[in-house]
């Protein structure tokens, strides 16, 4: 039950428009009938013509099967792009939620995937998903569609409600088969993922054994690695089978279902001969067909469900309230301690910042200077100690009413390809004029331009006016002129200055420090006030 | 350096006995099944319903067991190939690539693909079979049916070959195209930090999706293009199908067959398509494996000498840094030292003697046991016994004499079931050098291959290293060294020069 809950919840994150899942259910329901339509059809052309009722019927019946043969595989190719497009529109939302989601991480844990090839993997990842529609909800959904029509046909039959009986055993089977199937989904997974863990444990040993190979060889013991990599192999080869087994039972339930259903509905007939080989040769079809098609939504299910739970692996829910932003924007800060594993960084840090004034923060390279600021910006795990804005905790705040108060810049700023409005907006809009500030830190730029290379130095000021568009009250900036000259340093301080925000600043410029009000310096984890 | 062609492909041909015959029966059996289908119909046409349904209800339970009985031989099959090849694939990494981590994965995809091969053979024998279906179409529908299926099923394959062959065309083309389209979008997930910190999430977001839809669009051609393929196979069958019940029809009106000759004229027309379909699509793999089990099969190891052979043998070897071609003959018990500087060539002129680099001119040969000891090399995931003893019983009272000779007698090294992690990191250099000297000494190596240990060892190590092997006389050595080697007395020197080119 577990294993579809989860499925269900991928569904539900990338729900598609309307008008694309009627489309491709349509689609889906037309082209499933034109199949069933076709055989019965051939079949029924036969069998009255061996009762030879005349050559205008036969000729009628041959009319409508050759058009139904025309028209199925057009039918069945809008049904395929259909159903891509709906996968497709499914794919966009999934990436959307894993934007969000690892946009929200911790710094650390952001810091230790983002190099790694993780990204990729879950891009990756939201593209198998997509099968989750095309393989299964798609097929499924017109299936059953589908099979319910022809039960309803089945009832329009000569034999005056005689059949009723027969439906009802009909769909009472195909419902307990479906039952069958569905159950089978946590026992399946369950081995699975036993089969990954085998698979990525012979494919640790291979990678390590590869490059020990040449050494080994040479000394003449290549077969010590070859049977060590042999029983890794084997109990690939093992889970794999169990595997084979389980689906085989699996496989059994929609025959059996088959072959129950054709023996009820010979047992239940309340009619004879001619419609009545209609009846067999659909409901052999219809039903057996979906069956089959829940089979391999199955087996879909099963083997999405690894994609889905690295995906699930990524979530994360920060702890953060919905308070609005404070009417005080002092900073009070209060014993804050973070370590990152074993090693403390901070070790009761404390602070009180009156609005708008400017603060240095120095020290030694590594020391956590940016660690602090990050902090600061709650863009990194709670710490112990308290950081409030105003008397608000900083964990109270709303996300969206903070970062339009609160901006941080940090030391590598990358985000600056692309159209110079939307690089400097990204999507927010602002009362500054933006060609105005960007002057004032020496950038030459129209909005319709394009950048494509800027210079480190370059991104630094620009990032700085990026920062500082939504008016924040509190701005905290890493190592902001590090890359820069005095005269670059010089206009950037008085862009800031103009600002008449609170200015946190990490650095080593003795420039900025004169700027400042008070400087302070990080040492040992705590934080002292340097009077000058 | 002689590639090796291994006799593998023996082994290919033997394992694909058994997909045919499983190809061939699946197909008498499916063909067998539709003549049933046919007969069940006709009966229960007739009013004969309870023989009617059991024939329809047996021709299902067959069909069913003897998909399921191909299916399970030809996993079987394919889990055993898998094993094979990948205790196989270590023998394809005895010359290290020079792109390591590139070649581990075209193994890989080899492996896949080289493991369908029993599949792919039972679906070409099962088309090929289904041949014999125009027969039984011959003697339900007549002349005219049969001629019909033959000029259809000659036309339909060429057709089905290439729709197959073209969409996994397509496929691939669409791959290459998303990794940089898939480029733009894994970048801004690299930068989606900086966007939070300005508050524009959403719209990152947003425009990962925009860049989504970019490579969805591309991806939509490709798959328009397939399914338009595949559309001219699906109305093929269809038509087919319809020409023959149209021929079976006026058969039967004009009272010439009986009905249940038609339909199994119609049924087993239909299951000869479902068939050669299969094949068709399938078509584009058999290459894939095809050309897997080539790149699989083919070994290439560093030539030997043979019986009677020097331990090391170079005739008119030329290699970087060498004055004139070297012919050498290296003995056991012989020394011999390669010097130079930094730069000049020691180490290729080494793996050139020992066969891991092709030689630019000349021949090198190597017999016995080599043992390579240097800095750089590599030491198993595993515990110090299997690093040392590589499988073999040694008595731990050998390995520890042999530890204490090298000065590794305690702390840590005197427990044999130590875990020595990935590739050893928590390992000095000093002593991954001794454990690489004493894995080779245990395994009874005839030839020590030293290269550039002096860097990593201190003056009592280099002195306790000196003494094990004077012990050892009748050891063959190769030594290269900037300064201060190993070898203290030598039987021949082989001085490098550095070129500037």
């Amino acid at each position: 039950m577990r294993e579809w809950q989860r499925l269900g919840v991928w569904l539900r994150r990338a729900k598609p428009p309307r008008g694309d899942f009627a489309r491709a259910i349509g689609t889906g329901v037309v082209a499933n009938l034109a199949g069933v339509t076709l055989l019965a059809g051939a079949v029924g052309l036969l069998v009255t013509s061996s009762h030879q009722p005349g050559l205008r019927a036969v000729a009628g019946i041959l009319i409508v099967i050759e058009l139904v043969a025309f028209l199925r595989s057009p039918v069945r190719f809008a049904e395929r792009m259909a159903s891509h497009q709906l996968g497709f529109d499914a794919v966009r939302g999934w990436r959307r939620w894993l934007t969000l989601t690892v946009g929200s991480w911790p710094f650390q844990r952001w810091s230790s995937y983002a190099s790694g090839d993780l990204l990729d993997r879950a891009l990756r990842d939201t593209d198998e998903l997509q099968d989750l529609w095309l393989r299964g909800v798609i097929p499924v959904t017109s299936g059953l569609i589908g099979v319910l029509l022809s039960f309803l046909a089945i009832l329009l039959f000569p034999g005056r409600g005689g059949w009723w009986p027969v439906a009802l055993a009909l769909g009472a089977t195909v419902a307990l088969a479906a039952g069958l199937l569905l159950s089978q989904l946590a026992p399946l997974v369950n081995i699975e993922r036993t089969l990954r863990r085998a698979q990525s444990e012979r494919t640790a040993l291979r990678v390590s054994f590869v490059s020990s190979v040449p050494e080994i060889a040479l000394l003449g013991r290549k077969s010590f690695l070859e049977g060590s990599l042999e029983s890794s192999a084997r109990q690939v080869a093992r889970a794999e089978q169990r595997l084979e087994r389980r689906r085989t039972i699996v496989e059994i339930i929609p025959w059996a279902a088959t072959a129950l259903m054709v023996t009820l509905v010979s047992a239940l007939r309340p009619t004879s001969a001619l419609v009545w080989l209609l009846v067999v040769v659909m409901v052999g079809l219809g039903a057996g067909e979906i069956l089959q098609v829940l089979r391999q939504a199955l087996d879909t299910a099963v083997r999405v469900n690894a994609a889905s739970e690295r995906l699930d692996g990524l979530s994360y829910l920060p702890p953060f309230e919905h308070g609005s932003w404070p009417e005080s924007s002092s900073l009070h800060v209060e014993n804050l301690s973070w370590s990152s594993g074993n090693a403390a960084v901070l070790l009761g840090v404390s602070l009180d910042v009156v609005p708008r004034t400017r603060i240095a923060i120095t020290g030694a390279s590594g020391v956590g200077k940016s660690t602090l600021l990050r902090l600061l910006a709650r863009l990194e795990e709670t710490p112990r100690g308290s950081v409030k804005v105003g008397d608000i905790d900083l964990d109270q705040i709303d996300e969206v009413a903070l970062r339009q108060h609160l901006a941080h810049v940090g030391p590598d700023c990358e985000l600056f390809q692309g159209v110079v409005s939307d690089v400097m907006l990204q999507g927010r809009s602002t009362s500054h004029d933006v060609t105005a500030d960007l002057a004032h830190v020496g950038l030459q730029a129209d909005l319709k331009d394009s950048w494509t290379q800027l210079s480190r130095g370059e991104q630094q000021r620009a990032s700085v006016v990026r920062a500082l568009l939504s008016d924040p009250e509190i701005v905290l900036l890493d190592e902001p002129t590090s890359g820069l000259g005095e005269r670059e340093t010089a206009m950037v301080l008085s862009f800031l200055k103009a600002s008449k925000a609170t200015i946190l600043v990490a650095t080593h410029d003795a420039l900025v420090m004169d700027w400042c009000d008070q400087v302070y310096q990080l040492e040992g984890g705590t934080l002292a006030r340097v009077t000058r | 350096m002689a590639v090796a062609a291994s006799t593998s492909s023996n082994q290919y041909r033997v394992a694909s006995r058994g997909p045919a015959i499983a190809g061939i029966s699946q197909t008498l059996v499916r063909l067998a099944c539709a003549v049933a289908t046919g007969v069940a119909l006709g009966e229960l046409a007739r009013g004969a319903i309870v023989s009617g349904s059991t024939v329809l209800v047996l021709t299902l339970v067959v069909r069913w067991m003897i998909t399921w009985l191909i299916e399970t031989l030809n996993a079987a099959c394919e889990r055993s190939l898998r094993v094979r090849w990948h205790v196989r694939s270590l023998s394809q990494m005895i010359i290290p690539p020079t792109n390591q981590r590139e070649s581990r994965h075209d193994l890989d995809v080899a492996i896949e693909q080289a493991s369908n091969a029993p599949t792919m053979t039972t679906i070409a024998r099962a088309a090929q079979s289904s041949l014999l279906g125009v027969v039984v179409v011959f003697w339900a529908g007549g002349w005219l049916c049969a001629l019909i299926v033959v000029a259809l099923v000659a036309f339909a394959v060429p057709v089905y070959v290439r729709v197959g062959t073209r969409s996994s065309q397509l496929a691939d083309n669409y791959q290459q195209r998303r990794a940089t389209l898939q480029g733009r979008q894994l970048s801004l997930l690299r930068h989606v930090f900086e966007l939070r910190a300005l508050g524009s999430l959403p719209h990152g977001a947003d425009e990962i999706a925009a860049a989504t839809g970019v490579e969805q669009n591309a991806a939509m051609t490709a798959l328009r293009l397939a399914l338009q393929s595949s559309l001219v196979t699906e109305f093929l069958s269809g038509v087919s199908i319809g020409l023959v019940a149209m021929v079976v029809g006026f058969g039967l009106l004009g009272n010439r067959i009986s009905l249940i000759h038609a339909l199994v004229a119609v049924l087993v027309t239909s299951e000869m398509f479902s068939i050669i379909r299969r094949f068709g699509a399938e078509f584009h793999r058999r290459d894939d494996a095809d050309r897997a089990l080539a790149l699989l099969a083919s070994t290439a190891e560093p030539l030997s000498g043979g019986e009677n052979a020097a331990l090391v043998l170079t005739a008119q070897l030329i290699s970087v840094g060498l004055a004139t071609p070297l012919s050498i003959s290296i003995a056991a018990g012989n020394r011999v030292l390669i010097t130079g500087p930094s730069g000049a060539g020691k180490t290729t002129l080494l793996e050139t003697m020992i066969g891991w680099r092709p030689p630019t001119f000349g021949v090198s040969t190597t017999s016995g046991r080599v043992g390579v000891v240097r800095p750089s090399g590599h030491l198993l995931a595993g515990t110090l016994r299997d690093n040392l003893c590589l499988g073999v019983n040694h008595r731990d009272d050998d390995v520890f004499s042999l530890l204490h000779e090298l000065g590794l007698g305690d702390g840590q090294f005197g427990d044999l079931d130590l875990a020595i992690g990935d590739d050893a990191r928590t390992l000095s250099s000093g002593e991954r050098v001794k454990l690489l000297l004493a894995r080779a000494l245990l395994a009874s190596c005839d030839v020590l291959v030293i290269d550039d240990v002096a860097g990593v060892l201190d003056d009592e190590s280099r002195q306790l290293l000196r003494g094990v092997i004077e012990r050892r006389p009748q050891l063959a050595i190769l030594e290269a060294a900037i300064d201060r080697p190993l070898l203290t007395t030598n039987d021949f020197v082989i001085a490098l020069e550095l070129h500037h080119a």
